[in-house]
Parts: structure tokens; C-alpha cells; sequence
């Protein structure tokens, strides 16, 4: 199967952007006593790799503008499958954020009843199912496997 | 108002008799190093111990990451109420000087310590110097020659060999640090060849000096370590030096007196049990029991000698 | 060996192989961290108990990293994210069951192997070991990420992209030179870097559910059931494929053995290395329909070889070559039991019985586990996808958060789990990423050591013969990658 060559455009612009800013970065570094590169010679050497990279998978995406441009035109934000992605993200954080006042069984309730609620599961199934799965993790692991949650 | 006095009063009689009855509910004890270590080591252990003498559980809680950062600061940031106690290592009387945490010893309420590692002096089994005085003065006659390796730059191996060198009276450039990921690597790099002298703990030396591969040829230890009576110390060398990685108990400051007292006793009883010391001591660590005030004078001294080396090692800049 | 034989140490032995089971099985949980949890009881065990239960527990944990691959395209280890793309698209062709039986009858023969090269060389392959310095690391990580290029089964440059971003995250925390800290924001939990396995949750768990929440039911598609009895599936017909290719077996161990006795190196380089030689030899003609299975094999029989071979430097040598020989090695000393040569000789009977629970665990153990396991996830695949991607989505979070018991891992777990899934749409491939992460460190730990110690005299890293010698085998390796690309391109 061929890829879109509009996602080489986008990612090798990416890349090569991340590499020179990151190069960037590594400017600030200090050296070695006797003056050698020290902190900053390998991050630099993979960020111009990096770089050099991204900028071939962009050219490489540019080379045929027509195409790149009839696929550009067919291309549309699939909106509502990117608000599912973004929920279950929001979910998944809640545990490290809201871990010390509400405790792991809801945040990780909520997280399991979620992602089951929006690929359409049956929601009397999927409370059961959080429930017992939410149960054997939390006493399998503070109980069994000795791993406060 | 009357009943808000007597609500109050009566909260501080309720908070009077959890203070008195301290513990009351588990007591988690965090370790800023991974399981398997010395520290993790000794930790598990001793809260084997507490788990009878407290009679609460004590759960052990590994949060590594950062150099020890993370888990020392996870330490200072616990409730000060005694239900979050930890290991606190070395590295706090380090890390402030170089400026990667603001956390110092004063975060701390010491309470005990734990083990004290000495530094040794290893050099492969076949090399040519069989004391430690013809290593030192091969450094001096061939300043450069030689090189070192046992942990990072600036950390507690690297400041084992500068204070070695500057109390010989030796320029610490003389023999320059190679910078490892730990006391293993570093052997690896002795036994290959890539390296000269190894100065890590004498703990992590056995094994190999045992195994006939390196020649350990003194300890920076005050007295000879139980275990090999046949090591020299560096004091008997001529050289007034000693340096160790430790590991102790301490909680967040401030904790409530009682609290103090009651942890402090109990730690203190659990270090001095045999079932605490004979395992420790088998497994090659060097125990070295403080009580909570002798700790506490123990960090504030370790936090201003290990500045200075810190100094010496150019690690820091004045 | 015959202290092996009484109930007690048999009773460890299966103790110790079940509690690997579930700790390599669940996404989060490690070997190490079983073995270090196991330390407070090991230490009042007497050694004959013990260590056989460590080494159970090793063995069974490194087979069933693979457990997650089939059920969920989650590897365990790193060593199994090598082949965790054909492992899964095997398993959902012919079964789990089958999946996981070339896995566990891959690593019992490549852990029999390893075992019979530890019972007959321990000690030259020590004296090898001994020389190997921070050059022949340098060229070791340089080979196994060579192996990573080519290991993909698209396009090269988009694996070396992956490649370099994995390589770029784990400069992130303390430099090994001077200790600075690199790209850590101000935050003290960057200062330690970022762990894989925590990233390796977050790229392949974490962004698998983002992947189907996407694409709600399109990319979905339940496992079939075993085709066949279990028992055939998981026994007769792995054991068939692994006749049918000795020789790739005996030279996937062989792999695994060599890397997995360097102190450090170990299991994760030998799997990539020993899968992207399969990989690279690719399909025996148009009615080749088992290539997929060729890789896993390789993989997974060199990896657990690689257990085997991590004890070498620790019983002659008393260098520990990773956390869970370290750990054994504390048991040696509280024990009072003295590593090196002389260890073969005036602890005979506890190094014989030490080969022999290498072997039960490897004979008996692994294919008994292994078929539990495979009965359980036969069960768990046929649970409807959007109730079983939900609970994986919170195995995700408690496994990352397991780790290191620190909650910043779970953002990071879930900023993998987001990058990957842009990553998947840009057609990069994800394990490489792992890769980079696992072997940056030791390239770049070992350059610097190899310059500051040469006083950068570069020269010297071309000095060495065993140098040398993997030098020549990357060139090799980059040699034929790029043919075999370019005849694949032409096609």
C-alpha cells in the first residue's frame, strides 16, 4: 500500500524542524574540562541526522506536486474520530492528576467504562466488566503483587 | 462559640491520642533507587524489622528516576506526620552543590543510619603494583599515566579518589576520572584492560577480589572491615582519609516530637536485631548504626566535606 | 543435583516459574522487578530454594513478555518488540495458541541451548567476556541498531527517522559526561531520562486503543480460535516448524548466547540481531508461507538463550551483568558462596543443581506455563475488542505507573501513546523507537568513555580486534540490508 505523500511532507517538515532545534538547544551545552564536546556531541550529531532525515522525506514528498496536490484536495479532518481520541486521552491522564484526592478505582473506572462507552459497547456490559476488571487490578496489584496504588 | 471551644478542645484530645498511639495505620518507607540495590537492599530489610517493632505494616516504595532526585524529593514533600518515612543516601549531601536540586540534609529529620560502604582501591590482579604506595607513587612519578573509574563525574567513587589524592598530596589531574554508569561497568572497563584503578565500594570489589580477577589494595575506611581482615585500611597506609556510600533513615522535617521518639526507637532496636545485621553483614555491606542524633551530625558534616571535594574535582565552580 | 529433587525446591521451582507467568505477562511488571520483590524472602531461603526459584522466575518471565504481543500487540521487553508485528499477525492467521507455542518451544530450546554453552564454557566464554571494553560496546550497540534499519518491513529511511527519534528521547536527563542536565524543562523527573519500558506501554498499548477509539471498528477484527486442538497447536506443530529449520534455531541461540553473555547487552540486541537476520533472508520462494514464523523463532529462541548466557561473567567472574545476576549474586555473598573459576570446583553440588533448574525450567516449566498462559489468552482474545481495549487502556496506566511507582510516568505513558498513534498515520515504524531508547545509552555512554579514555584519539576505536571484527560485521550487515532493499524496490 502507498502512503499519502502529503504525511511525508508534513512529518519530514516536522522532523527536520525538531532536528535544528534541537541543535539548537545543544549549543548552550557545556564542555569538557580539556575543551572537548562533551554533554553536547551526541544529542547535536543525532539532532543533524534527524534533520537530514526529515528534510529527505520532505523532498521526497515534493517531488511530485501534482499528485501531492489531487491528494491534498481529497484529504478531510476526520473530526469526530479526533474528539474520540481526545477523550480517551483526557481519561487516561486522570489518574496521575486526580490520583491523590480521588484515589485509583475511579479514575481507572472511568478510563476502562470510556473507552468501552465509545467503541458503542453495551453499557450494562461494560459497567460490569469495569467493575470486575477495575477490582481484580487494584487487588491484584496492591494485594498479590505488592505494588501500592 | 462555647460549642466550638468544646469541638476544639475536643479535637485536640482526639489529636493528642493518635499522637500517643502513633502508629496507627500502615507506614510507607520510599527508596529513591531501583529494587536490587544496596540501598533497596538494606531498606527491605530494615522494614522487615519495623513491620514487628511499629506493628503496623511498612510498605517499601521504590521511586527512582533523577539521579536519586525524584525520590529524595518525593521524601521532603511527604505529610510530615511519621506515616512517610525513607532512605536518604549520600547523594543529598552532593546534589545541592551541583546545583541540580535545592534539596539539602535540613529537609530531613534524620532518624538513623543505615550502612556506610567504604570506597576500596581495586586494580586488576595482574597489575604491577602490589600497595598501595607504589600505585601513588607511580601517579606522581607519571602524572597522566594512570586513570580511574567507579561512577559518574563528581559522584561519590570520583570524590573517593580526588580525597585519596589530594591527602596524599598528589594533584587530583594526576590520575583523571573516566566516567562510568556505576561500579559494574566500571570493573568491566578494569578487567579489559581500558582502565587503571577502580576506587568504588569494597562491597562491589569483593566478589571479583574473590574471584582472583582484581587486587584490592587498601579501604577508605576508619577500621579494617570484618569481613577482610587482610585489606589494609588507608589509615594504617599513612593516609588520613575515609569515605563511604551510606544510606539512612530519615523523614520529612518537622515531624511531631513524639513521632520522632517513637520512630527513632524503634529504628534504632531494629538495626541493633541480628536478624537486621547478619544478612547485611553476609552480603558484604559495612553497617555502621547511628542513632537519630548521631545521623544528624553525620549529614551536616557529610554535606560540608563533599562540598568541598565537590570544589576540588572542579564539579563546581566557586 | 539431587538436592533439586526434594519437594521443597521443586514446589520453588514452580512457584517461581508461575510468579514469573503473571509478572512478564502484565504490561508494566518486569523480571527484575519480580526478582527484587523476591529478595527479602530469597535471603532467608537457603540457597538451594532460592536460586533455582530466581532462575525460574527469569526464564518464564523473558518467554512471556510475548503474551501481551498476541494478545494485544503490547510487547514486554524489548526483546520482544523485535518481532511483536509478525508475532501478533501470526496469531490472528492461525491462533494464539499457536502464536504463543512457537514463542515458548522457541525459548525452552534457545534456553537449552544457552544452559548446555554455561555447562561446557562457562569460563572461556568468561575469558571473552573479560575483554570486551567500551569499544566493542560502542561497535555491539552501533551492530544492533544497524539490525534495526533493515528489521523493517517498510520503507528504510522512515525506520531510521524512528530510529533516531527513540535514539533522541533517551538523551533526555543526567549526561553521562558531566552529568549536565539535557532537556529535562526543569523537571526533577526528567532528570533520570525517560524510561522505555514506560515509553514502550504508551507506544505499542497505549496508541493500539487510540488506534481503534480512531477508527471505531474498522481496523478491529476479532482473533480467530485455535484451529485444531490446543494441545496440537501448542505442541506438535511449533516443535514441526522447529524441525524444519534446525539450523535457524541453533544459530538464533548461538546469537543470543554471545550478546547475552556481555555483561549489560544482553537479550534485547540478540533478538533484534538474530529477527533481522530472518527478516533480512526474507521469503523461501512464492509458496513461503511461514516467514512470519521464521522471525518469531529467531527472536524468541535467542532471547531466552541470552538468560542462560547473562550468568557466565557473574559465576566466573563475579561481574553482574544485569540487575536480576546482581541480585544473585548478593544471595552468593550472604551465603558466603565465593564466585570465579574456583566456584566450579569447590561448590559443585549448588553449580550443578543451579544447570539443572536451568534445564527443568527450560524443559518443563516454560512449555508448562506456556500452555497455561496460551489457554488463558485464547480465553482473553475472544472477550468483545471494545470491552478488552478498555481494560487494557487501564493496564497501561497501572502498569506505567508500576515502574518506578511514580505518577509522571503515566504522561508520559500517554504522550507515547499520542505520538505513536500520530507516528502509525505517518507510517513509521514503532519499534524501532523502543530501540533507539534501549541502545542510545550505550552508544553514547560507551563513545565517550572510549574518547575520554583514548584522549580522543578516534583511532583507537578501529585498534581492537574483537573491535574489528563487529565492525566488519555491521559493514556486512548495512551491505546487505541495502541489497536486499534494493532488489525488493525493483520487484
Amino acid at each position: 500500500m502507498e502512503r499519502p505523500r502529503v504525511s511525508d511532507v508534513v512529518f519530514g517538515a516536522a522532523f527536520a524542524l525538531a532536528g535544528i532545534l534541537i541543535w539548537v538547544e545543544t549549543r548552550g551545552f557545556p564542555t569538557l574540562r580539556d575543551g572537548h564536546p562533551g554533554p553536547a556531541l551526541f544529542p547535536g550529531l543525532v539532532s543533524i541526522a534527524l534533520a537530514i532525515c526529515g528534510a529527505a522525506l520532505l523532498v521526497g514528498g515534493l517531488r511530485q506536486p501534482r499528485r501531492l496536490a489531487a491528494e491534498y484536495r481529497s484529504l478531510s479532518v476526520p473530526i469526530a474520530p479526533l474528539s474520540r481520541v481526545a477523550l480517551v486521552v483526557v481519561l487516561g491522564l486522570l489518574y496521575p492528576l486526580l490520583h491523590a484526592q480521588i484515589g485509583f478505582v475511579p479514575t481507572s473506572a472511568a478510563l476502562i467504562f470510556g473507552v468501552a462507552v465509545v467503541l458503542r459497547a453495551n453499557l450494562l456490559v461494560a459497567a460490569v466488566t469495569t467493575a470486575a476488571s477495575t477490582a481484580i487490578i487494584y487487588y491484584a496489584f496492591t494485594r498479590a503483587l505488592g505494588v501500592p496504588l | 462559640m462555647k460549642r466550638m471551644l468544646t469541638l476544639l478542645a475536643a479535637l485536640a484530645l482526639a489529636g493528642a491520642a493518635l499522637a500517643q498511639a502513633f502508629p496507627t495505620r500502615p507506614i510507607t518507607f520510599t527508596v529513591p533507587w531501583s529494587p536490587g540495590g544496596g540501598t533497596d537492599t538494606a531498606s527491605r530489610t530494615l522494614a522487615a524489622m519495623l513491620n514487628e517493632g511499629l506493628g503496623v505494616t511498612v510498605n517499601v516504595v521504590n521511586r527512582t528516576g533523577g539521579g536519586g532526585v525524584v525520590g529524595h524529593l518525593a521524601l521532603a514533600q511527604a505529610q510530615a506526620n511519621g506515616y512517610t518515612i525513607g532512605a536518604i543516601t549520600v547523594e543529598i549531601t552532593m546534589l545541592p552543590h551541583i546545583g541540580q536540586t535545592d534539596l539539602t540534609y535540613e529537609d530531613y529529620t534524620p532518624l538513623g543510619l543505615m550502612i556506610n560502604n567504604p570506597s576500596a582501591v581495586s586494580v586488576r590482579a595482574d597489575a604491577p603494583w602490589e600497595t598501595l604506595d607504589e600505585l601513588l607513587e607511580h601517579i606522581r612519578a607519571n602524572p597522566g599515566e594512570l586513570q580511574a573509574s567507579g561512577t559518574a563525574m563528581g559522584g561519590i567513587w570520583d570524590l573517593a579518589r580526588i580525597g585519596m589524592l589530594d591527602v596524599a598530596g598528589i594533584d587530583p589531574d594526576a590520575m583523571p576520572w573516566v566516567p562510568s554508569q556505576g561500579a559494574a561497568p566500571a570493573f568491566q572497563e578494569l578487567l579489559a584492560g581500558g582502565v587503571d584503578v577502580v576506587t568504588a565500594a569494597l562491597a562491589e570489589a569483593a566478589p571479583l577480589m574473590q574471584a582472583g580477577e582484581v587486587r584490592v589494595l587498601g579501604v577508605m575506611a576508619p577500621e579494617r572491615i570484618g569481613r577482610f581482615p587482610d585489606v589494609p585500611t588507608l589509615t594504617e597506609l599513612g593516609l588520613e582519609w575515609s569515605i563511604g556510600g551510606w544510606a539512612g533513615v530519615a523523614a520529612p522535617a518537622n515531624i511531631p516530637d513524639e513521632v520522632r521518639a517513637v520512630l527513632a526507637e524503634a529504628i534504632e532496636e531494629a538495626m541493633a536485631s541480628p536478624e537486621f545485621v547478619d544478612p547485611l553483614t553476609q552480603a558484604g555491606f559495612t553497617l555502621q548504626p547511628m542513632n537519630a542524633d548521631e545521623f544528624s551530625t553525620f549529614v551536616q558534616t557529610q554535606h560540608e566535606v563533599n562540598g568541598r571535594l565537590l570544589r576540588l574535582a572542579g564539579v563546581v565552580e566557586d | 543435583m539431587t538436592e533439586l529433587f526434594t519437594w521443597p525446591a521443586l514446589v520453588a521451582l514452580a512457584a517461581g516459574g508461575l510468579y514469573g507467568a503473571v509478572f512478564g505477562s502484565v504490561p508494566g511488571l518486569t523480571a527484575t522487578l519480580a526478582v527484587a520483590l523476591f529478595i527479602p524472602i530469597a535471603f532467608f531461603l537457603d540457597p538451594i530454594l532460592a536460586l533455582p526459584a530466581i532462575i525460574s522466575i527469569s526464564a518464564v518471565a523473558i518467554y512471556a513478555g510475548d503474551v501481551g504481543s498476541v494478545i494485544a500487540k503490547i510487547p514486554g521487553t524489548p526483546a520482544s518488540a523485535a518481532y511483536v508485528e509478525e508475532l501478533h499477525g501470526l496469531s490472528r492467521r492461525r491462533g494464539p495458541g499457536y502464536g504463543l507455542g512457537i514463542s515458548a518451544m522457541g525459548s525452552a530450546v534457545g534456553g537449552i541451548i544457552g544452559t548446555a554453552l554455561l555447562i561446557f564454557s562457562a569460563t572461556s566464554l568468561a575469558a571473552v567476556a573479560k575483554n570486551f571494553s567500551s569499544f566493542e560496546y560502542f561497535w555491539i550497540a552501533v551492530l544492533g541498531l544497524t539490525a534495526g534499519i533493515f528489521a523493517s518491513s517498510g520503507s528504510s529511511l522512515k525506520a531510521l527517522v524512528s530510529l533516531l527519534i527513540g535514539v533522541m528521547f533517551s538523551t533526555a536527563g543526567i549526561d553521562p559526561t558531566l552529568g549536565y542536565a539535557r532537556f529535562d524543562f526543569g523537571n526533577p523527573n526528567l532528570l533520570g531520562g525517560l524510561n522505555y519500558i514506560v515509553a514502550m506501554i504508551g507506544l505499542f498499548g497505549f496508541s493500539e486503543v487510540l488506534q481503534n477509539v480512531f477508527a471505531r471498528g474498522e481496523v478491529a477484527g476479532t482473533m480467530p480460535a485455535d484451529k485444531g486442538a490446543p494441545l496440537r497447536q501448542f505442541f506438535v506443530r511449533p516443535v514441526l516448524l522447529m524441525l524444519r529449520n534446525k539450523l535457524l534455531v541453533v544459530r538464533s541461540s548461538l546469537i543470543g548466547t554471545f550478546v547475552g553473555f556481555l555483561p549489560g547487552a544482553g537479550a534485547d540486541i540478540g533478538a533484534w540481531v538474530a529477527s533481522s537476520f530472518e527478516k533480512l533472508s526474507g521469503r523461501r520462494g512464492d509458496a513461503d508461507t511461514e516467514e512470519e514464523d521464521r522471525v518469531v523463532l529467531a527472536g524468541t529462541s535467542s532471547n531466552n538463550a541470552a538468560v542462560a548466557s547473562a550468568w557466565i561473567p557473574a559465576l566466573s567472574l563475579g561481574l553482574p551483568g544485569d540487575t536480576v545476576t546482581a541480585i544473585v549474586l548478593g544471595v552468593f555473598m550472604m551465603k558466603g558462596i565465593t564466585p570465579g573459576p574456583m566456584l566450579f570446583e569447590q561448590q559443585a553440588t549448588l553449580v550443578w543443581s543451579l544447570f539443572g533448574a536451568f534445564l527443568i525450567a527450560n524443559l518443563v516449566l516454560l512449555p508448562l506455563f506456556g500452555f497455561l498462559t496460551a489457554r488463558i489468552a485464547t480465553v482473553v482474545v475472544r472477550i468483545p475488542l471494545n470491552l478488552l481495549l478498555g481494560v487494557i487502556a487501564g493496564l497501561c496506566v497501572v502498569g506505567a505507573y508500576a515502574i518506578n511507582n511514580n505518577p509522571f510516568d503515566v504522561f508520559v505513558m500517554v504522550a507515547m501513546g499520542v505520538f505513536a498513534f500520530l507516528l502509525r498515520i505517518g507510517g513509521f515504524p514503532l519499534a524501532q523507537v523502543v530501540l533507539g531508547m534501549v541502545l542510545g545509552p550505550i552508544l553514547e555512554q560507551n563513545f565517550m568513555v572510549s574518547a575520554i579514555k583514548s584522549r580522543w584519539d578516534l583511532m583507537a576505536f578501529f585498534d581492537r580486534p574483537i573491535a574489528i571484527g563487529l565492525m566488519i560485521g555491521t559493514v556486512i550487515v548495512i551491505a546487505i540490508g541495502v541489497r536486499i532493499k534494493a532488489r525488493a524496490a525493483r520487484a
